[in-house]
C-alpha cells in the first residue's frame, strides 16, 4: 500500500535540534556545513535472490548537514550535527523516503596535529518517512570509530556500529551490526582513492515477485527455503512491482567499496564509487548487488 | 686658498658619503625549472658586526580566513608580536609542534583573536588541530634586513651597510640548504640570482571526502 509523506516526525527532529542553536544565538554560530548529492546505479537494487527478480534501477541521494564543534576539555570536542536527506527512486517511487536527523558525538584527539589518533564515538536519532505503509520508522545508531594518518597522503580508520530501525510493521522493523576498515591515499592534492571493506551481521530486507516468494514458501527452490521462509516476516508492499513481497531476514552482508574522489576546488569533490555487497541468509541463499555511485560534495 | 678647501673638503664629505652610502641587493630566486618562487624568505646576516633589530611595536597579523592560515609565510625578527584573528565564521585551534616555539591555544571562535610573542629565532609551522589541512610558517630571523619574495620571485633589500653577509634563503619546501657569502660594497645595487631545490607541494588534501561505502 502507498502512503502519503508523513512530515509531522521530521518537523519534531527540527524542533528537538533548535534549542541548542537558539541558546548561543546572540553569539556568531561556528557552525559548518556540508551538502551532497549523488546519483546511483545501481544492479539488484531490490535485493532478490532470483535472477528473473533482479531489477536495476537509478537512485537519487541528496543531503544537507549542519555541525556545531563544542570544545570540552583539552583534547576532547563534542560535535552535534543535524541533517536531513532524501532517496529517490525515480522508476520505484514507493521506496523513495526522506530523512531528518540529530547527530552527537564525542572526538578525543590524541595529541596535537594532522598525525594524531582520533577516536570519535557517536550516537544518531533519524525520523524516516517512506510511502511504502508500515515502513516509517525511527533509525537510531550508535558507533566507534578509530582513525590514523599515517602519512601525508596516507590515512586509514576503523568503524564499528550498531544500527535499530524501529518501525511500525515487523518487516522493517531491523537491527543489524557492521565493521569496517577504509585506507584513503591521497593520489596528488587533487585526486583522492579510497578502499574500504566491512561486514554486516543483522536484519536485512529484501524482495521477491509474487510468483518466486510463492516458489520459496511452497519449498520449490529448495527444503532449506521451504522450511525457514515461512517463518519470516513478509508482506506484499508492491515495491518493485505488482505483488512484490518485502521480507526480513538475518544475514551476513560482506562488502567493498572503492572510491576515485578529485577535488574539484578546495572545498568540493566528486567521488566516483564502486560498491559491491555480497549477502548470505541463514539458509544459503544469496544476494548480489553492484552500485555505481556519482556524487557531488561541497563544504560551506 | 679657501676655495681650495672647500673643494677639498666637499670631495671628503662625498668620498666619507660614498664609504658609507646604504646598498641595494636585489634578490631573485628560482626553482630547479627557473621558475619564480614566491613566498621564499631572503635574510641577510651580517659577518662583520651583531646585527641590531627591533621588533616591531605593531603586532604582526597571520589570520586565519576561509579556512586558511593567511598570509602563507610570514617573517619577523625574536621579540616580535603576532595576532592570531579567526576571521571564519567556526572555531580554530591552532598550534605548532616545532621546537623553536611549541605552543597550542585552545579553542577559540569567529571574530576572535589570540596572541603570543615569538622570542627565538626559527622556523614554527603552524597548523589548525580541527583543519588538518591548514598550514602556515613563521619565520624568526636575527637580522633586520630579510624580505619574503612576491610572486615575481624577487626580493629587493635596501639600506644595506656596505660589508660581509651570508645570504639565506628558506622556503617551506626547501630541499637542502641555500645560502652564500656575500660582500657589498658601498652604495652598490647588487643583483642575486640563487636556485633552490623544492620538494613537491605535498600539504595534506583540503577537498571534503565521500561519504564512503558500506552497507547502510
Amino acid at each position: 500500500m502507498i502512503v502519503p509523506w508523513s512530515f509531522r516526525c521530521l518537523a519534531f527532529v527540527g524542533v528537538l535540534s533548535l534549542p541548542a542553536f537558539a541558546a548561543t544565538a546572540p553569539l556568531r554560530l561556528p557552525i559548518s556545513t556540508r551538502m551532497e548529492t549523488s546519483t546511483t546505479w545501481a544492479e539488484n537494487i531490490n535485493r532478490a535472490s532470483s535472477p528473473s527478480d533482479w531489477t536495476d534501477s537509478v537512485q537519487v541521494d541528496a543531503r544537507a548537514t549542519a555541525s556545531l564543534l563544542t570544545p570540552l576539555i583539552t583534547g576532547v570536542s563534542l560535535i552535534t550535527e543535524v541533517d536531513a536527506g532524501y532517496t529517490s527512486l525515480p522508476r520505484y517511487d514507493r521506496n523513495s523516503t526522506v530523512h531528518a536527523g540529530a547527530r552527537t558525538a564525542l572526538r578525543w584527539k590524541f595529541g596535537l596535529g594532522a598525525f594524531a589518533p582520533v577516536l570519535t564515538t557517536d550516537v544518531t536519532l533519524a525520523r524516516r518517512a517512506s510511502r511504502l505503509n508500515g515502513a516509517d520508522s525511527w533509525l537510531a545508531t550508535s558507533g566507534l570509530s578509530l582513525s590514523k594518518r599515517f602519512t601525508d597522503s596516507w590515512r586509514a580508520s576503523l568503524t564499528g556500529d550498531w544500527a535499530q530501525n524501529y518501525a511500525p510493521h515487523s518487516v522493517f522493523d531491523t537491527r543489524h551490526h557492521r565493521l569496517f576498515g577504509q585506507v584513503t591515499w591521497d593520489l596528488t592534492d587533487r585526486w583522492q582513492l579510497t578502499y574500504g571493506r566491512g561486514s554486516l551481521w543483522g536484519d536485512i530486507t529484501a524482495n521477491a515477485s509474487a510468483r518466486i516468494w510463492a516458489r520459496a514458501l511452497g519449498g520449490l527452490i529448495s527444503p532449506a527455503v521451504g522450511a525457514y521462509y515461512p517463518t519470516l516476516s513478509y508482506e506484499t508492499t508492491d515495491s518493485f512491482g505488482p505483488g512484490y513481497v518485502t521480507y526480513r531476514f538475518k544475514a551476513r552482508s560482506d562488502f567493498w567499496w572503492l572510491e576515485l574522489a578529485p577535488a574539484l576546488g578546495p572545498n568540493t569533490s566528486l567521488p566516483l564509487r564502486y560498491e559491491s555487497t555480497f549477502t548470505v541468509n541463514f539458509v544459503g541463499v544469496k544476494y548480489r548487488q553492484d552500485l555505481w555511485t556519482l556524487g557531488i560534495l561541497h563544504r560551506f | 686658498m679657501p676655495r681650495f678647501l672647500l673643494s677639498l673638503s666637499f670631495a671628503l664629505l662625498l668620498t666619507a658619503a660614498r664609504l658609507t652610502a646604504a646598498a641595494v641587493v636585489q634578490v631573485h630566486v628560482t626553482d630547479a625549472k627557473q621558475s619564480s618562487v614566491a613566498d621564499a624568505v631572503v635574510s641577510l646576516i651580517p659577518l662583520d658586526a651583531a646585527p641590531v633589530f627591533t621588533p616591531s611595536t605593531t603586532p604582526v597579523v597571520v589570520a586565519q580566513q576561509g579556512q586558511e592560515f593567511e598570509p602563507y609565510v610570514t617573517v619577523i625578527v625574536p621579540g616580535t608580536r603576532v595576532n592570531f584573528p579567526n576571521q571564519d565564521n567556526i572555531r580554530h585551534q591552532v598550534y605548532s609542534l616545532s621546537k623553536t616555539k611549541p605552543f597550542e591555544i585552545p579553542l577559540y571562535g569567529p571574530g576572535t583573536e589570540q596572541s603570543l610573542l615569538f622570542e627565538r629565532p626559527g622556523i614554527v609551522a603552524l597548523g589548525c588541530n580541527i583543519h588538518d589541512w591548514m598550514a602556515a610558517y613563521i619565520v624568526i630571523v636575527a637580522t633586520p634586513y630579510y624580505l619574503k619574495t612576491a610572486t615575481d620571485g624577487m626580493a629587493r633589500l635596501v639600506d644595506l651597510p656596505p660589508g660581509r653577509y651570508r645570504l639565506e634563503v628558506w622556503h617551506p619546501r626547501l630541499s637542502g640548504e641555500a645560502n652564500r657569502e656575500v660582500t657589498i660594497a658601498a652604495g652598490d645595487t647588487a643583483q642575486q640570482s640563487i636556485t633552490v631545490i623544492l620538494k613537491p607541494d605535498r600539504r595534506i588534501r583540503r577537498a571534503p571526502d565521500g561519504a564512503g561505502g558500506g552497507y547502510k
